[in-house]
C-alpha cells in the first residue's frame, strides 16, 4: 500500500515548498513522491508533439485586419442607433410633453385670477396669485365637474357646487367660473374640489360643506376626494 | 519539485522593450508570436484537447492581445497578461463546449477522477517519455477546467505559483492546493490506466 499520508499532507507541503518531516523516515512516503516526481516532469510533454496551423501568424493578422474593419461597422451602427433612439426619444417628447402640459393647463388646473378693484393698480399677470387688496375680486375657472368653495379665516363665504348658475356661480358646458368679492383682509382659502366620482360613488361626488375649513377638508380626504388648496392673503 | 521561472523579466527581452516604449502595436505582437505563440498553443492543446480549437484560441488570443494592448502599462506584464488572456479564452471553449454537450448530447464530458484506491507500485516510474505523454493527456482531460489549468500552467509551462495566480485570478494558496488535489488524481488515473496499456 503507498503513503496515504504523503498524497494526505505532505503533497500539499510539497507545493507550498516545505520540508516533509514524514518523507526522510518512509519509504513509501519516497516512492509516492518519485512517482509524483515523474507526473511533474512528464506534464510539459502534454500536448509538446502537437504542431498547430503553420500559417498561423498570417492568420491572427487576417484576424486583426477584419476585427479593425469591423469595429468602425459596429461603430457606425451603435451610433446610428443611438441617435435613432435619442430623435425618437426627443419627437415623443414634443409630441406628447406638450399636449400633456397644454392639457394639464387648459383642462385640468382650476385657473386663479385675481381681478383689481378700483383702488389696486397691481399686476393680474401671475397664474397662481398668493396676494391680493382689499376690494379685489378672485375669479376662478374649474373644467366641468368641478366644485369651488372660498373660505375666509376658516370660515365659508361662497360655494359653488358643480353645474350652479347663480349669484357669484356662473355653469356653462365648459365648466364653472366663480368670481369672490375681497371685501375684508384676512386669510382666503381657495378650494378647489377636482370630479373623481369613482373615488366617492356612493355619494356621487363631494360631501356638502359645513361651513369650516378644517372640518370640510378632512370630510374631503377621509372620503378620498381630490381638492387642490390655495392660500390668498388680502391686505 | 518541477524548474519554474517567472513569465515576466526572464522572456522580455530588449527588442520587445523598445518596440513597447514606442507604442508599436504590430512589432510587440509579432515579437510576442515568436516568444509565446507555441507555448500558448500548447497550453491551449492540453487544456482543450482539440487541435483546431486550440488553434483558434490561440489567433484569438493574439488578436486581442493588439486590440487590448493599450491597457498594459508595464512590459514585464506582457507575458502573464498574454497567458490571461489564452487561459480565460480556454474557460471559456470549455464552458461552451459543456453547453453544447448538455443540449446537444443531453450529457457532458467527465470531470474528475472517481475516487478509487490508491496506486501500489512502481510501474508508473518505468514507463517511457511518449507513454507517460499520451496517458497523461487522457488523465489531464479529467480534471476540472481550473484544477487542470492550475496544473498545465504550474507544471507545464513551469510557471510560479504567485504568476499563475494573477493568470487565473485566484489566491495563491487556491492554485496551490488546486494542484495538491489534482496531482493524486492524476496519480490514480495513470495507475489505472497504464494496468489496462496503453492505448
Amino acid at each position: 500500500m503507498s503513503c496515504e499520508l504523503y498524497w494526505r499532507e505532505g503533497i500539499f507541503r510539497v507545493e507550498r515548498g516545505e520540508p516533509d518531516p514524514h518523507h526522510s523516515g518512509c519509504e513509501d512516503c519516497r516512492r509516492e513522491h518519485r512517482a509524483r516526481a515523474a507526473i511533474v516532469q512528464a506534464l510539459p510533454l502534454v500536448g509538446a508533439d502537437e504542431l498547430g496551423d503553420p500559417s498561423w501568424e498570417a492568420a491572427v493578422w487576417a484576424r486583426i485586419a477584419r476585427q479593425a474593419y469591423a469595429r468602425p461597422r459596429m461603430r457606425w451602427f451603435w451610433g446610428s442607433m443611438a441617435m435613432t433612439a435619442s430623435l425618437v426619444i426627443l419627437a415623443s417628447w414634443l409630441v406628447l410633453g406638450d399636449r400633456d402640459a397644454g392639457r394639464s393647463e387648459a383642462d385640468d388646473a382650476p385657473v386663479i385670477e385675481v381681478m383689481p378693484g378700483p383702488v389696486a393698480m397691481r399686476s393680474l399677470a401671475s397664474a397662481r396669485p398668493r396676494t391680493a387688496a382689499v376690494g379685489d375680486q378672485i375669479r376662478i375657472t374649474v373644467k366641468q365637474g368641478g366644485e369651488i368653495r372660498v373660505y375666509r379665516d376658516h370660515a365659508l363665504v361662497l360655494a359653488c357646487p358643480p353645474g350652479t348658475t347663480s349669484g357669484d356661480c356662473v355653469s356653462d358646458e365648459r365648466g364653472l367660473v366663480a368670481v369672490a368679492k375681497l371685501p375684508v383682509p384676512g386669510t382666503y382659502a381657495l378650494v378647489v374640489i377636482t370630479p373623481d366620482p369613482a373615488r366617492v360613488p356612493a355619494l356621487g361626488g363631494a360631501p356638502k360643506p359645513a361651513g369650516g375649513l378644517t372640518k370640510d377638508l378632512t370630510a374631503l380626504s377621509e372620503l378620498g376626494c381630490n381638492y387642490q388648496l390655495t392660500q390668498l392673503r388680502v391686505r | 519539485m518541477g524548474t519554474s521561472k517567472a513569465v515576466d523579466a526572464a522572456d522580455v527581452d530588449d527588442e520587445l522593450g523598445r518596440a513597447f516604449a514606442a507604442r508599436d502595436k504590430r512589432q510587440v505582437v509579432t515579437l510576442l508570436m515568436k516568444q509565446h505563440g507555441q507555448k500558448i498553443f500548447r497550453y491551449a492543446v492540453a487544456m482543450v484537447s482539440d487541435r483546431a480549437l486550440a488553434e483558434d484560441i490561440r489567433q484569438q488570443t493574439f488578436a486581442d492581445a493588439h486590440r487590448d494592448l493599450a491597457q498594459v502599462v508595464d512590459v514585464a506584464a506582457l507575458p502573464r497578461w498574454l497567458y490571461g488572456i489564452a487561459h480565460h479564452r480556454c474557460l471559456d471553449a470549455l464552458a461552451s463546449r459543456r453547453r453544447w454537450y448538455q443540449r446537444y448530447k443531453n450529457e457532458f464530458p467527465a470531470d474528475d477522477e472517481p475516487p478509487g484506491d490508491r496506486p501500489s507500485d512502481d510501474a508508473l516510474v518505468a514507463l517511457d517519455q511518449a507513454q507517460w505523454a499520451s496517458l497523461l493527456r487522457r488523465c489531464v482531460d479529467q480534471l476540472k477546467p481550473r484544477s487542470r489549468a492550475a496544473v498545465l500552467l504550474r507544471y507545464g509551462q513551469g510557471l510560479r505559483y504567485d504568476d499563475v495566480a494573477v493568470i487565473a485570478k485566484e489566491r495563491g494558496a487556491t492554485v496551490q492546493r488546486r494542484v495538491a488535489r489534482a496531482l493524486p488524481v492524476l496519480r490514480r488515473c495513470l495507475e489505472r490506466k497504464s494496468r489496462g496499456g496503453v492505448r
